[in-house]
């Protein structure tokens, strides 16, 4: 066999190691529900913030914990936990995606990532209509 | 009712929206007269009139950015740009970050781009010049559509003009527009995200787009070699150019890097983020391009992949601009995008892209004829669908012809590329230089494939229904990927060149690759006690980088024998092996040093929480790693808050202060960073949260508690120890001009080591009736009252005490040390130089074969 084949298929057999690593890696979109049901896996879930229910962020006893009430997209909620300070513009998003797991049946969501969805300047123009 | 509006300079936005239809219509012109001088290469008329349209092109599109530019700096607030994007406040140089800082601004700023490239080629490039200038009028066509703001029926729009007035763009009956001169209501824009006014702002984006731009020129080549059947000519004029759009977009991009690392603060220059990640990967396939283009020159080999890559190139940069301007990112980025509606646009011009190499390619008439048929139908199908249908049915259907169209028109692309170039046959000798160089050209493929992956999910699960998400840890599964291909890259790099191309002497190739191995692993061995590495596989790129600059300067130095000016190659080698010791070690080694030790987590709180944050009191101290950090005070300069934290090393000398400031408005903080830097490491220190004041301030206060005393007592609170030390006869505050005797009590508040000082005021007024002045001391949460009045031995001193939470002043802060961050920045100027003295090199060659 040529070098030159030899090449292209171990070049070949890395893109789809590539392309199977990304399904096998990649977390999923879920909702609480799904994320309790596996637990102790990693899922990214939209959803929006329970402003009725208190969000405790308490620097002088913890500067790296920060708790809130979230609902998914399917109206379930859950406390979330987040081992950092509270994002600073998170009272202005009103959509919130939070990167984490269950890791007990009765536990709280912890989160190790927050992405938070503000509010563009352009939306809050349409709003002014 | 019509309302006549006053104040409005109207001339300005109708001088601008002409020129932009002026560069759109001169654009048009000029590919017209273009193609048919392509196509009809004897009638220099069709030539003449494509420069002259160009011209006036150019010169259109300097208007529209001239008139814009206006617009910002003469703060014509009636503008939807100006007032959204600049205020009245901002320096000069900030507001050319208004410019780029809307989309509109971004495109323009493109479509200048093209227009200078276009300009510069039509001096340079000879024979090439109606072909390739027919691509760029191409693209200008498209991008200065996307300005237009032509409204079409009700609903559609083409492009978004930056000269829309404001009330146009907002609702017409919002309030304000009742009054004709409204414009005396807007004093101010709403200013430029507090983000963007950093230095790095000014010429990141410029920098960058001038990338982008510059990689339609090997596109554009490629089609005119496809079109005008000089299939393989184009390569040398355009491999200067290649290296142009390889070092200009790489700058861009470590700027953004820069800016990032300089003024966010999530701790890095680099998070995988899919706008960073969206301007790499044309980044490396326009590297692999440069590489493939060389083999082709010495050898005449791999000239298919040098097709394909130069093209893709372009097509992943207008890729990247769909990603990042149609909002399909959505939630998979932290980037905050706006659909300006633009995404169907942004969708018709890819189809149009994509199918120029096609028909570039096909010369059969008939074989035109149907190419025509099919992907236009389907285009104009697209189009009718996208706008006029609601049923989800049929876009799934649409969706799925699409699909299988472009799958199949890219194989039979390749397929007809084959059948052009009967495969050339490639060396397969290991000791050829073409077989390494074509082998890295793959790993950058890779490399680029994999990023470009991770970054579509969010149009893979657009496209196929699916539901994946990035991994929760990005940037561990982007490593997992890009570390071998960065070690197998860095080694080819380091012995790739001994090689000469076709074959080459073994022997002596042999000595010279053990030789600077032997000195790269002695080196390393240096450096893992220096860098203090010891994990195997960490190990193993160090080797890999090491390598790489250890080979490349040998080669300099042995086979170039010190000619710089043909050291271009390998000194971008070098910057890239320096460039990966950086990355390495001030990621690997990166010590948050923020750790907090301090709070009790108690049973509940999993011991892996991440305790990256201190609180820092003000006034107190703490020890971080080996530094004694102190937050003393804060000093606010127009919209921006300073915290003057103070750094004090253990056991050495070594003491700076640093002010990571922060912008506070509406409850929302935008913190930067600041970063000592030492040739060694950098600290680098960011402000994660502060007290909220305005709901402190709220807190009730107890009910009042009355003491009499006498000059010496102590009262003792929950809030501190108050000790009455003196009575000041002339308390009179310099504020108050009142001529009435005030008495002040001295306190002195002892909490712990912290004291503070209060003076409360009895005052007594001319008609002798009495009164207080209060002292409040928030740190402490104490109010106190003192009055004199009549008590059991005559008259008395009282003070009354009342009490809160107190209020301590504070910061949340998380500092980093980067170690070696230097040999990154290092690294990336190394390699601007290689690549600016192989760019001289490569355009003196071109020079020279056209003199022969």
């Amino acid at each position: 066999m040529k070098t030159i084949n030899i090449i292209i298929l171990v070049v070949i057999a890395a893109a789809i190691a590539i392309f199977a690593g990304a399904y096998t890696e990649s977390s999923t979109y879920a909702d609480f529900k799904k994320a309790k049901e596996d637990l102790g896996q990693e899922f990214h879930i939209v959803g929006r913030l329970n402003k009725l229910k208190p969000m405790v962020y308490e620097p002088l006893k913890n500067a790296n914990r920060f708790e809130f009430y979230l609902i998914d997209s399917l109206g379930y909620e859950a406390k979330v936990i987040y081992s950092e300070p509270k994002p600073t513009d998170f009272d202005r998003s009103d959509k919130v995606v939070v990167i984490g797991k269950f890791e007990h049946k009765e536990g709280d969501f912890i989160a190790t990532k927050i992405l938070l969805k503000c509010p563009s300047k352009y939306e809050a123009e349409n709003k002014t209509k | 009712m019509e309302v006549i509006y006053s104040g409005e300079n109207l001339l300005i936005g109708n001088i601008g929206h002409f020129l932009v239809v002026l560069a759109f219509c001169s654009a048009i012109l000029s590919a017209v007269a273009y193609f048919f001088s392509t196509n009809n290469a004897d009638d220099t008329g069709w030539k003449k009139l494509a420069r002259v349209s160009f011209w006036v092109h150019a010169i259109a599109v300097i208007g529209v950015f001239t008139t814009l530019l206006t617009l910002i700096y003469g703060h014509y607030f009636e503008y939807q740009y100006a007032w959204q994007h600049s205020s009245k406040s901002l320096p000069w140089y900030y507001m050319l970050s208004c410019f780029w800082e809307g989309q509109e601004g971004s495109f323009l700023l493109w479509l200048f781009w093209n227009a200078v490239i276009g300009i510069l080629l039509i001096f340079t490039v000879k024979s090439w010049e109606s072909p390739v200038l027919a691509v760029i009028c191409l693209t200008q066509i498209v991008l200065s559509s996307m300005l237009l703001g032509l409204d079409v029926g009700e609903i559609y729009k083409i492009g978004s003009s930056p000269f829309s007035l404001l009330r146009e763009k907002m609702a017409l009956n919002a309030p304000i527009f009742r009054t004709p001169d409204y414009l005396k209501q807007i004093v101010d824009g709403k200013g430029l995200n507090p983000l963007l006014q950093n230095y790095w702002m000014v010429i990141h984006p410029p920098t960058l787009f001038f990338g982008f731009a510059t990689s339609i020129i090997p596109f554009a080549f490629a089609i005119a070699g496809l079109w005008t059947g000089k299939y393989k000519e184009w390569l040398k004029p355009a491999l200067p150019w290649t290296l142009v759009s390889v070092m200009v977009l790489g700058t861009g991009i470590i700027m953004g890097g820069f800016w990032a690392y300089e003024s966010l603060s999530f701790g890095g220059y680099w998070a995988w983020d899919p706008v960073e990640n969206a301007s790499l990967v044309p980044w490396l396939l326009l590297i692999a391009t440069v590489h493939l283009m060389l083999i082709y020159k010495s050898t005449g080999t791999s000239i298919i992949l040098t097709y394909l890559f130069s093209i893709a190139s372009f097509m992943l940069v207008l890729y990247a601009t769909f990603l990042t301007r149609s909002g399909i990112l959505g939630d998979s980025s932290v980037h905050s995008f706006t659909d300006l509606g633009l995404s169907g646009q942004l969708m018709i011009f890819m189809f149009i892209f994509y199918a120029l190499p096609l028909f570039a390619m096909v010369k059969d008439k008939r074989q035109k004829l149907g190419l025509n048929l099919v992907y236009w139908t389907v285009f104009i199908a697209n189009i009718v669908i996208g706008i006029v249908s609601k049923n989800s049915m049929h876009f799934a259907i649409l969706k799925w012809i699409d699909i299988v169209m472009f799958a199949a028109l890219s194989f039979w692309f390749i397929y007809k590329l084959y059948k052009t170039f009967p495969a050339s046959k490639m060396e397969e000798d290991f000791k050829s230089r073409e077989l390494w160089m074509f082998i890295g050209s793959l790993f950058l493929l890779l490399s680029a494939f994999q990023i470009i992956l991770a970054t579509s999910f969010p149009v893979i699960n657009k496209l196929f229904g699916s539901n994946i998400a990035a991994p929760a840890d990005a940037i561990a599964y982007y490593n997992f990927w890009q570390m071998p291909i960065a070690i197998i890259i860095a080694c080819l790099t380091a012995f790739g060149q001994y090689f000469k191309y076709k074959t080459s002497n073994f022997k002596m190739v042999s000595f010279q690759l053990i030789k600077s191995f032997a000195i790269a692993i002695v080196l390393a061995v240096g450096c893992m006690f220096l860098f203090k590495i010891w994990d195997v596989y960490y190990l193993v790129l160090l080797l890999a980088a090491i390598y790489a600059i250890v080979g490349n300067v040998n080669y300099i130095g042995t086979t170039l024998k010190g000619k710089i000016k043909l050291a271009g190659g390998s000194i971008a080698h070098i910057g890239f092996g320096l460039m990966l010791i950086g990355i390495l070690v001030s990621s690997a080694k990166k010590q948050v040093i923020s750790i907090n030790e301090t709070v009790d987590y108690g049973n509940s709180m999993d011991d892996k929480a991440k305790r990256e944050n201190m609180l820092l009191l003000k006034g107190d101290t703490v020890r971080m790693a080996d530094y004694l950090v102190s937050y003393g005070s804060d000093t606010v300069i127009g919209p921006n808050t300073f915290y003057n934290v103070h750094y004090k090393g253990i056991g050495n000398s070594d003491e700076f202060t640093l002010l990571p400031n922060a912008q506070i408005n509406n409850n929302q903080l935008n913190a930067n960073p600041d970063t000592r830097h030492y040739l060694t490491h950098d600290v680098y220190t960011f402000v994660s949260n502060v007290p909220d004041k305005s709901k402190q301030n709220s807190e009730p206060w107890g009910a009042p508690k009355v003491h009499q005393v006498i000059i010496g007592d102590t009262i003792s609170t929950p809030n501190g120890n108050v000790v009455f030390e003196s009575i000041d006869k002339d308390a009179k505050p310099q504020t108050l001009r009142l001529n009435h005797q005030m008495l002040g009590a001295n306190l002195k508040i002892i909490n712990g080591k912290h004291v503070y000082k209060s003076k409360p005021i009895f005052g007594i007024a001319n008609d002798k009736s009495l009164y207080t002045i209060e002292s409040v001391v928030d740190e402490a949460g104490l109010k106190f009252q003192f009055y004199i009045k009549a008590a059991d031995a005559g008259v008395a001193a009282f003070i009354e005490i009342s009490e809160r939470p107190a209020i301590r002043d504070f910061i949340i802060m998380k500092a980093i040390v980067f170690p070696y961050i230097n040999l990154l920045w290092g690294g990336v100027i190394v390699m601007v130089i290689g690549f600016a003295i192989a760019i001289v090199k490569r355009t003196k060659d071109y020079r020279l074969s056209l003199e022969k």
